[in-house]
């Protein structure tokens, strides 16, 4: 008798941690009918356990997928076998609350699912059991390491001082550019290399604080000049690169002439001095003979060599 | 007269078993070959009525011994006692002139009901014990032997369940089993695949003081393929990839694993499988540095889909404490 008791104690308690474990826990049968629901379920649904009972499980989840879900469970009956689906490929089959909408980083809850075949003793297959994991901590965790990643990955792109892109992302947009033109046959496209003329007179004169600033302005101008699609890049020092793709050199030259008389004409207003700054630009249209992307830079590079030699605040088309 | 009997296997172990399921009260004698050449050498030379064949083994394979044994005149009864039970291989086999198909490993008493209802075999109380294969040295058993045809069986069986899933049949290899220090286990990866890149899934088991991690892992080039194998419609963009690979982990390990842990008597407990990454290089996959131990015992199974470019590697990881354990477990099938 006694130990009949404690059996039943046992049972007891068993169930009773089951009920409110922090795992949801559903058996349906193969009709997709629900047959029981803990706890946790009801809490999260708000629907009761009596109320599930015996309740089409979509028509109670209606935002539920039940075309992708139904395959599903009918592989775990026919194969006799767990399914998984990660929170990675549905981050919320069940639409919870997460446990911390306030303080934690997701509203909704994170879940993990696993579909398994509930075999009887005699070895027959009629009902399946899912069960819920919240995964929401890990998901969150997960997905501002990513973030941030990207963001880091962001920052490696960017030159601090301008804001534009710096050299290495300069080098990504050109063979990017290069490998299109080859493989697919894009283009015209032309690359223009940009150079302050004296601008090392400016800093010994004024100051590195001014010298700065200008260069800030002038990409502020390159970006308001330049259109969408167009790569702006600090290439280091006082140099800058336009890359602009499907442009070929004449139309380039048009927009760089019309950029060098707008930098030309205008007066940057610093703190010491009003300043007068001009621009000397390298012109290049990316052609067949060149065989990589830095040879297409070098030639940017060399016209602007020559319009320095030619007496600077001019532009030249790479030859 | 005796009954003339062939068992072919390339495992000893398996061969053993085999020939401990046969009836003490069957009058035969017994020869043994490791593979279907040696089996078709021993059959031109000399008389055999009962070939008990495996499908898959090295140098020639159960099929192509099947093939071969065709235009053999008066050609033994063929039964064929494979772990590979997807029903292709069951049809392959009958229309290649096998009289029966057997699961391994079969059990005693199925042996004898098949027997006898072929009428192969008659009772005889006086019959002399059979001769145990001559090249069987119990010393030189290792736990790799054992975990090499238990495994055999279970990818047989998941392969089995991917046919039922997708109607496909999946071309079954040997598993290899190695101990291997991490390193070695990267290189041993890495060496086919220089370059390429790769999307994994873990999915870890622990019981009875086994503990292993389930690996699966995917060339990057298969992913087309596998869409249109699982039906999935369009491009296969991020969600879908991950779909596929949870998917396909579910009935490749799930149904192994199930089958391994019935033949070691272990209910495993498992976790949720979890992406290990996606399109990324294999080193970047199993890191040596990040690995707590130092060497593991590794089950390899390569798996490829007939007609279609879908090729994954099972890797089961053992943990190093695990072995004395599974020599324990897996000691039932050598001993007597």
């Amino acid at each position: 008798m006694q130990r009949h008791t404690e059996e039943i104690m046992e049972l007891h308690w068993l169930f009773d941690m089951l009920n409110h474990i922090d795992l949801g826990l559903v058996v349906i049968n193969k009709h997709y009918q629900i047959t029981l629901w803990n706890s946790f379920m009801e809490n999260h649904s708000g629907k009761s356990s009596t109320s599930a009972k015996g309740q089409d499980f979509f028509e109670l989840f209606p935002s539920i997928d039940k075309a992708w879900l139904k395959r599903k469970i009918d592989n775990v009956f026919g194969l006799r076998t767990s399914v998984f689906i990660s929170w990675e490929q549905c981050p919320h089959l069940f639409p919870f609350k997460s446990y911390r909408p306030i303080t934690g980083l997701a509203e909704k809850m994170y879940q993990n699912i696993t579909l398994r075949p509930l075999t009887n003793a005699d070895g027959t297959l009629e009902y399946a059991c899912i069960a819920v994991y919240d995964v929401t901590d890990v998901a969150s965790n997960r997905m501002a390491l990513s973030s941030a990643n990207r963001q880091l990955e962001q920052l490696s792109k960017i030159d601090p001082l301008t804001e534009l892109n710096n050299r290495s992302g300069l080098e990504k947009a050109l063979e990017l550019t290069f490998n299109s033109f080859l493989k697919k046959g894009t283009g015209p496209h032309s690359l223009v290399m940009i150079d302050l003329d004296h601008f090392k007179d400016i800093n010994d004169q004024y100051g590195h604080l001014t010298g700065d600033q200008i260069l800030k302005e002038i990409a502020v101008e390159m970006i308001a000049s330049t259109r969408r699609g167009d790569f702006v890049a600090r290439y280091g020092g006082d140099e800058f690169v336009m890359l602009l793709p499907n442009t070929d050199q004449q139309s380039a030259k048009s927009f760089c002439e019309k950029f060098r008389e707008k930098i030309a004409t205008r007066v940057f207003k610093t703190k010491s001095a009003s300043i007068n700054v001009t621009i000397s630009l390298g012109i290049a249209e990316l052609n067949e003979k060149d065989s990589s992307a830095s040879a297409w830079l070098n030639r940017a590079d060399q016209a602007l060599y020559k319009s320095k030699q030619a007496g600077r605040n001019q532009s030249t088309i790479s030859a | 007269m005796s009954t003339r009997v062939l068992i072919c296997d390339d495992s000893s172990i398996a061969r053993r078993q085999l020939a401990k399921a046969l009836p003490a009260d069957w009058d035969i004698q017994v020869d043994y070959a490791a593979n279907g050449q040696e089996a078709l050498d021993i059959i031109t030379s000399k008389p055999i009525d009962v070939l008990f064949l495996d499908l898959n083994m090295p140098v020639k394979d159960g099929y192509q011994t099947l093939e071969a044994l065709q235009h053999v005149p008066q050609a033994p009864h063929v039964f064929v006692v494979s772990g590979d039970v997807q029903p292709k291989a069951v049809q392959r086999v009958k229309d290649l002139g096998a009289s029966e198909f057997h699961k391994k490993p079969i059990r005693p008493e199925v042996m004898r009901q098949s027997l006898l209802a072929l009428n192969l075999m008659v009772s005889d109380e006086t019959a002399a014990p059979h001769s145990i294969p001559s090249d069987f040295d119990l010393d030189k058993f290792s736990v790799s032997d054992c975990l090499q045809e238990v495994s055999n069986v279970a990818m047989g069986r998941a392969a089995s369940v991917l046919a039922d899933m997708l109607n496909v049949f999946t071309k079954l290899p040997v598993p290899s089993v190695h101990i291997l220090e991490v390193s070695e286990l990267q290189m041993a990866l890495d060496y086919t695949n220089r370059g390429a890149s790769f999307s994994a899934v873990s999915q870890g088991f622990v019981g009875a003081g086994v503990a292993l991690e389930a690996l699966l892992i995917f060339n990057d080039a298969s992913f087309s393929d596998m869409a249109k194998l699982l039906g999935a419609s369009g491009s296969v963009e991020n969600t879908k990839e991950i779909e596929l690979l949870m998917d396909v982990a579910s009935v490749l390990v799930g149904p192994y694993m199930d089958a391994l842990g019935k033949q070691m008597d272990i209910d495993f407990s498992y976790g949720h499988p979890a992406l290990l990454g996606q399109h990324v290089k294999m080193d970047s996959l199993i890191s040596a540095k990040k690995a707590q131990w130092k060497r593991t015992l590794t089950v390899e199974i390569v798996y490829e889909v007939e007609n279609y470019d879908i090729c994954c590697d099972l890797l089961l990881l053992f943990t190093e404490d695990s072995v004395p354990v599974l020599e324990k477990r897996l000691s039932y099938l050598v001993e007597d």
